[in-house]
């Protein structure tokens, strides 16, 4: 036996040397909103200048902290720009640490001996959670730091990332420390969570010191005067192995050390999320005022006001060649959950129907996983593989898709009529030869139609892809959700309505002609 | 030649019976009919015979075999079924369905084709009109020709025939028996036909089995059972076409 394993782990290593990503690539990774975007962007095209590495960028937009470092330490990522404060309390479920330099060092040495990550130098920004208000509400009530509000707090709405309720370093630290109890705090996305304060359909939120609408919209920050949120400086984090090979990066990154301080990631942000210019532009402009000295980047040039007022068409315009990426990806995603739904559906409404007994169990189990979240289900299969990307991605569709197949090749088979059943028996037909010849072709119809309203589900599911980086026409709405980008937004969900639409109609046409044949 | 021994079927662990102690022999050839109204065990009966329903004790033989040594898909492509109501694959041609147990048997498809063309004439439906239409696109009594013929494709020697005329209008029913009585003289089938109806056991038979509750009443040939009937349920049945008979045969003589 161990003869036999040896040269089978040798072949395995060997295919593994072989299928790895090439050791020139740097894969780059963020989280889910502008300013880690804007970071993600701004690495890359530093290691894209300065070095000879290839940079890949599919990994942008995960859908949080927890499958960023999952990621990284799996090596499925080699790369993103994480907060010393999320690291230090999420990660390493440390309290009690004050002070940016000893947070950095702390969180450092643990990653080192843990991980085998290193913590780049601090890029300068501490993007902190910051509580904001609207100016007029803290002008007329003298709120200037979070403690003013206790008082008030039982009249007010909150509107929180879910992040920022879930985190102990969130809501339920802050309540705690503060003794703040809101009237209501409501779990928001963190794109829409600046307007519903503008608009006032909330009256307190999560923001980040760094985000620029907090400017713009006229918000005051309170004060932090019970020192609760610890610090949250961005720095680059990096596998270990991949610096060791590649030392170049750190030189290539060093530039970035200490040169973006609050207000000018305020800026950087303010650029892309209300202005609508578009990342790499951003960065590329930062990176060129660096280089001449020029120092500060200038969002009111006047091609970036054009680029926002343009709207829909501009927008379409602009991203067309991703846009058919997005769209032959999304296309690709949903076909291959389908194929495999329907490869292992199907046979499974056979089974159940054979097995009568069996149906209530597997509907149930089919029914069940009809009712994950869906962001849920996708975290968790990538726990579960271990890998970024389309596995998950598909197999969380074949998942979901599974119900209306399973569900209609039952029902189908069970609605042909005894008499049929019977005439197929005394003929003479064996079970399989009265499933392949009668039953099925029967049921074919109905089966079709489940195919169908599974695949109709399947391009509405597969948007959420993207928070795994198995990208999709999910990107564009994602992004645009994080910018509060309407025409962003758009781009994303209207091309994936009209492929539902479309798709539901080719295959109705087919289940038509199956009717009548 | 079929023989039935003593056969007895319960659905209900022996609570109660469906068919209770039938023994009877049908001779080549020959046509029976299993007559009585419905719930009297005579559909179960026939069903037992190609094991579309198992016996729960007695014994059934086929040329002296016990059909429950034979293969059961061998027996039923071995004998001809037509089914009460329509038991025509709704998804399949006229020709297909025909053709459907010589596939079942692997013929090649000339042989199939040519053999369904042959029976749609033998049940006279235009084959070159009618073999590629599907079921839903014919009458009732289109429909049960060809029952009849996909019944007769491979030539068994044995037909049973499940009150396959029941849904029909008295017209086409007329017209069918006639054509089952002309192919039978043709074909020299043995034939065991279900019905309620007394005239069409009388055109049809050689014998007639009268079974009610589960029982066999009476066997014997139509002017046997008119003369004398065996039991009073037998003559309460007969009692009407008795009278008819004896009305026209007064007429006539």
């Amino acid at each position: 036996m161990r003869h036999l394993l040896r040269p089978l782990a040798l072949l395995l290593l060997v295919v593994n040397v072989v299928t790895a990503q090439p050791a020139d690539t740097v894969r780059i990774g963020t989280k889910n909103f502008t300013e880690q975007e804007i970071l993600g962007e701004l690495v890359a095209q530093l290691l894209e200048t300065y070095t000879d590495l290839t940079v890949d960028r599919s990994r942008f937009g995960l859908g949080g902290t927890g499958l960023c470092h999952t990621a990284l330490i799996q090596d499925e990522l080699d790369l993103y720009v994480e907060y010393t404060g999320t690291a230090l309390l999420d990660i390493l479920g440390h309290h009690g640490l004050a002070g940016s330099d000893d947070v950095f060092q702390a969180v450092a040495q643990a990653y080192r001996d843990r991980f085998d990550v290193e913590w780049l130098p601090p890029i300068g920004f501490n993007s902190t959670y910051a509580i904001a208000v609207r100016s007029d509400d803290a002008k007329q009530h003298g709120w200037t730091r979070i403690s003013d509000l206790k008082d008030a707090a039982t009249h007010l709405r909150a509107g929180f990332t879910s992040e920022f309720m879930e985190r102990p370093d969130g809501y339920p630290g802050l309540s705690r420390r503060y003794e703040l109890r809101f009237q209501e705090a409501f779990d928001m996305d963190p794109g829409l969570m600046y307007q519903a304060l503008a608009e006032k359909q909330v009256d307190v939120i999560c923001a980040f010191s760094t985000d620029g609408r907090v400017a713009a919209y006229n918000f005051t920050i309170l004060k932090d005067d019970q020192s609760f949120f610890p610090p949250y400086d961005a720095a680059p984090v990096v596998r270990g192995r991949l610096l060791d090979q590649h030392p170049e990066i750190r030189t290539a990154l060093a530039p970035l050390a200490g040169t973006i301080d609050d207000q000018t990631m305020q800026q950087l942000s303010y650029a892309v999320t209300e202005r609508g210019v578009a990342v790499p532009d951003v960065v590329r402009q930062w990176i060129e005022s660096r280089r001449t000295g020029a120092g500060r980047v200038s969002p009111s040039a006047p091609s970036i006001e054009r680029a926002k007022s343009n709207g829909f068409r501009a927008m379409l315009y602009r991203h067309r060649h991703a846009l058919v990426r997005k769209t032959i990806e999304h296309l690709d995603l949903t076909g291959r959950a389908m194929l495999i739904a329907i490869c292992l559906g199907v046979p499974l409404g056979v089974v159940i129907h054979r097995y009568r007994s069996s149906s209530p169990f597997v509907l149930g189990v089919a029914e069940i996983m009809q009712t994950i979240p869906s962001l849920a289900m996708l975290a968790f299969l990538f726990a579960v593989y271990g890998i970024l990307g389309t596995t998950p991605a598909v197999t969380a569709l074949v998942l979901y898709a599974l119900l209306p197949i399973v569900l209609n090749t039952f029902t189908g088979l069970k609605e042909v009529r005894p008499q049929v059943i019977e005439a197929a028996d005394g003929v003479g037909m064996s079970s399989w030869q009265r499933l392949w010849m009668v039953e099925l072709p029967l049921a074919l119809p109905v089966i079709v139609a489940g195919i169908r309203t599974a695949t109709v589900w399947t391009v509405g599911i597969a948007t959420l892809s993207t928070y795994i980086g198995a990208g999709g026409l999910g990107d564009f709405i994602s992004r645009g959700l994080a910018r509060n980008d309407t025409n962003l937004t758009l781009l994303g969900a209207v091309p994936a309505a009209i492929m539902a639409v479309m798709l539901s109609l080719l295959i109705r046409t087919i289940e038509r002609w199956l009717r009548g044949a | 030649m079929i023989v039935l021994r003593h056969v007895v079927k319960s659905f209900d662990n022996l609570h109660s019976f469906a068919v209770q102690d039938v023994s009877l022999e049908i001779q080549g050839g020959e046509t029976v009919v299993l007559l009585g109204s419905s719930g009297c065990g005579k559909t179960t009966t026939l069903k037992m015979i190609n094991r579309l329903i198992e016996l729960t004790s007695g014994q059934i033989e086929i040329d002296g075999r016990n059909i429950s040594d034979i293969p059961l898909l061998q027996l039923r492509r071995s004998i001809g079924y037509v089914f009460q109501g329509i038991g025509l694959f709704p998804h399949m041609t006229v020709e297909e369905n025909v053709a459907i147990v010589p596939r079942l048997l692997r013929w090649s498809r000339q042989q199939r084709r040519q053999r369904a063309h042959e029976l749609l004439e033998l049940v006279e439906l235009e084959p070159g009109q009618f073999a590629h239409r599907y079921p839903r696109h014919l009458s009732g009594g289109q429909q049960q020709r060809v029952g009849v013929a996909r019944a007769l494709a491979t030539d068994p020697a044995y037909l049973l025939m499940d009150e396959p005329f029941g849904a029909l209008d008295a017209l086409t029913r007329d017209t069918l028996q006639k054509e089952i009585l002309a192919i039978k003289k043709r074909l020299q089938k043995t034939i065991i036909f279900v019905t309620h109806d007394i005239f069409e056991a009388l055109t049809l038979a050689d014998r007639i089995a009268v079974m009610h509750e589960g029982r066999l009443q009476q066997v014997g040939t139509g002017s046997e059972i008119l003369k004398q009937p065996a039991t009073p349920f037998v003559s309460e049945l007969f009692a009407k076409p008795a009278q008819q008979l004896a009305v026209l045969s007064e007429e006539q003589g």
